[in-house]
């Protein structure tokens, strides 16, 4: 005798569908209006973003590809076909600008990914897990090869925050002096302001990795050596104290320095260019400088180009052969290995489609983009 | 042999008396019981020496529960909890069903989190329609706002 199931309370059927990939999420809200309020409410979308940081599987890191004319993701783990070759998923938004055909990635949190287009400049924030984007408003000033910039959330605010820093040297009396313009945009209020002035006299540029909250760039000599980082707290919105990286590099003279994020980790990636080995380091402790340690270096290989992805996998790409060679790093305890790569084996080599430029990894994660700023709006009503 | 006995029998564990829905009275160890914070709570207001009640949980789930507590406290390894958990919740989603509501209201946070995840192994690639069916929701959408939201995210239905 099939038996009237009651209801389960709406605590319980959170707590399952929390543990439910988004794609199965989408769909199941067209199950009940019940359902899909569930599924859209930003304190799901907490609650999502949780257990996915919980749960190690590395099923919920994609990677956001800039190609031509749409933007494509992929599931490293799962759509390659039998001669590697990705199977990428083309982003059909903005559907309103096709003939855009660079996207310049600001940075990724949360699952979300901010990228800039560089014709006829338009800033456009994905979640690529659900298909959403949300065109924002542009600062006074950005030239992506020119700025320094980056994307984060606010833990205080429950707000997501963009950075952009635009610098100009002017010479005078005693030399040069740097002068920069930082401007924050919160997406609450979709607006820019701008705030307290980097206090130090150096050159920054690119994208800030974000660890902690906070983010980090490079600052770089004439030589092209990086001897110190510069962080910006998204909370504090202040720039804090220059953090040295004395004799990281020893004394090999690298020709391109980077900086991620790995895991939890800041991780400096540096190579010889066109030439041979390339180097990586992960800083163990946040903001202890003693705590820095190489992980993965690689001699006498034919490197051209490879930058490390980041995520929770180290990977390597080389733009040349259009491969990405991604090495799975993923438990502690390899890190403390004494082995020259530190048990960072390469799993796997992938082929990336022709005419990209540019990728990012990203979580896959439910946030319900729409639903966050009709809710956030809201409350700013008050 | 028995110097084991001896160990044994030189600790008195308490039991405490779990009555059902039905009036069926289950005798659990303390240590196996108090995994549940309800219990636990009824037993610091001075159920404990008497029989505690548990109103919503009939005696066929409150005897897989019971099974659970003591498995849980009776110190296997790791990896052989593991394969009696997964067994465990190899059941029909009747029985899914109840053991869920009744692990919710004993407040079981480890159990709750494997039922719950059980159930979303099991609904993972599944139909809107089939979900509605397994947990029993009426649709109340009208078929034009169904073909709305599917049209607009047509990706996820592929």
């Amino acid at each position: 005798m099939p038996k009237l199931t009651p209801e389960l309370p709406s605590e319980i059927i959170s707590d399952i569908l929390s543990r439910l990939p988004v794609k199965c999420l989408v769909r199941f809200k067209c199950v009940s209006k019940t359902w899909r309020s569930l599924i859209s409410h930003p304190e799901f979308a907490k609650m999502h973003l949780k257990r996915t940081k919980e749960d190690n599987n590395v099923n919920h890191h994609k990677i956001f590809l800039s190609t031509n004319p749409f933007p494509c993701i992929f599931d490293p783990e799962e759509y390659c076909d039998g001669d590697c070759n990705l199977l990428t998923t083309q982003l059909h938004f903005p559907i309103a600008h096709p003939e855009y055909n660079y996207i310049f990635i600001l940075g990724s949190c949360n699952g979300l990914v901010c990228g800039l287009f560089e014709s006829d400049p338009l800033i456009h924030i994905w979640n690529p897990s659900t298909r959403e984007s949300k065109e924002v408003a542009l600062p006074n000033y950005l030239d992506a090869c020119e700025c320094f910039y980056g994307f984060g959330y606010d833990s205080q605010l429950d707000d997501y925050k963009i950075i952009v820093g635009s610098m100009c040297t002017s010479p005078n009396r005693h030399g040069s002096k740097i002068e920069t313009k930082v401007e924050v945009f919160t997406l609450k209020s979709n607006s820019w302001r701008t705030v307290q002035d980097l206090c130090f006299s150096v050159l920054l540029g690119g994208p800030g990795a974000l660890a902690n909250g906070v983010l980090h760039w490079l600052v770089t000599q004439d030589s092209g050596r990086p001897t110190a980082m510069v962080s910006f707290d998204l909370v504090e919105e202040k720039f804090q104290e220059m953090v040295p990286l004395r004799g990281l590099t020893g004394d090999a003279i690298y020709w391109h320095y980077e900086l991620g994020v790995l895991g939890e980790w800041l991780c400096l990636y540096s190579d010889y260019g066109l030439s041979s080995d390339c180097e990586a380091w992960i800083m163990k402790e946040y903001s202890s400088e003693a705590s820095w340690t190489s992980f993965l270096r690689f001699k006498g290989e034919s490197n051209p180009g490879a930058w490390i992805v980041g995520g929770i996998k180290a990977g390597r790409l080389r733009s040349h052969v259009r491969s990405l060679i991604s090495y799975a790093i993923t438990r502690k305890s390899n890190l403390d290995s004494t082995c020259e790569n530190c048990g960072a084996v390469p799993e796997s080599t992938m082929h990336l489609p022709v005419g990209w430029h540019g990728l990012q990894q990203f979580g896959s994660y439910v946030d319900d983009f729409k639903a966050w700023l009709q809710a956030n709006m809201v409350t700013l009503k008050y | 042999m028995a110097s084991s006995e001896s160990t044994t029998t030189s600790t008195t564990t308490k039991v405490l008396r779990l009555k059902s829905s039905d009036n069926e009275i289950f005798g659990v160890e303390e240590k196996a019981a108090l995994q549940s914070e309800t219990i636990k709570s009824l037993a610091e207001d001075g159920y404990s020496e008497d029989v505690i009640p548990l109103f919503n949980v009939e005696k066929k789930t409150l005897a897989k529960i019971v099974e659970w507590l003591n498995k849980h406290a009776s110190g296997s390894s790791k990896e052989e909890l593991k394969r009696w958990d997964a067994d465990f919740v190899d059941v029909d989603k009747d029985v899914l069903y109840d053991l869920l509501l009744a692990s919710n209201y004993l407040n079981i946070e480890v159990l709750l989190h494997q039922l719950a995840q059980k159930v979303a192994d099991m609904i993972k690639g599944k139909k809107p329609e089939e979900i509605r069916q397994l947990f029993g929701i009426k649709n109340d959408f009208t078929p034009e706002e169904e073909a709305e939201i599917r049209r607009e995210n047509a990706w996820a239905f592929e």
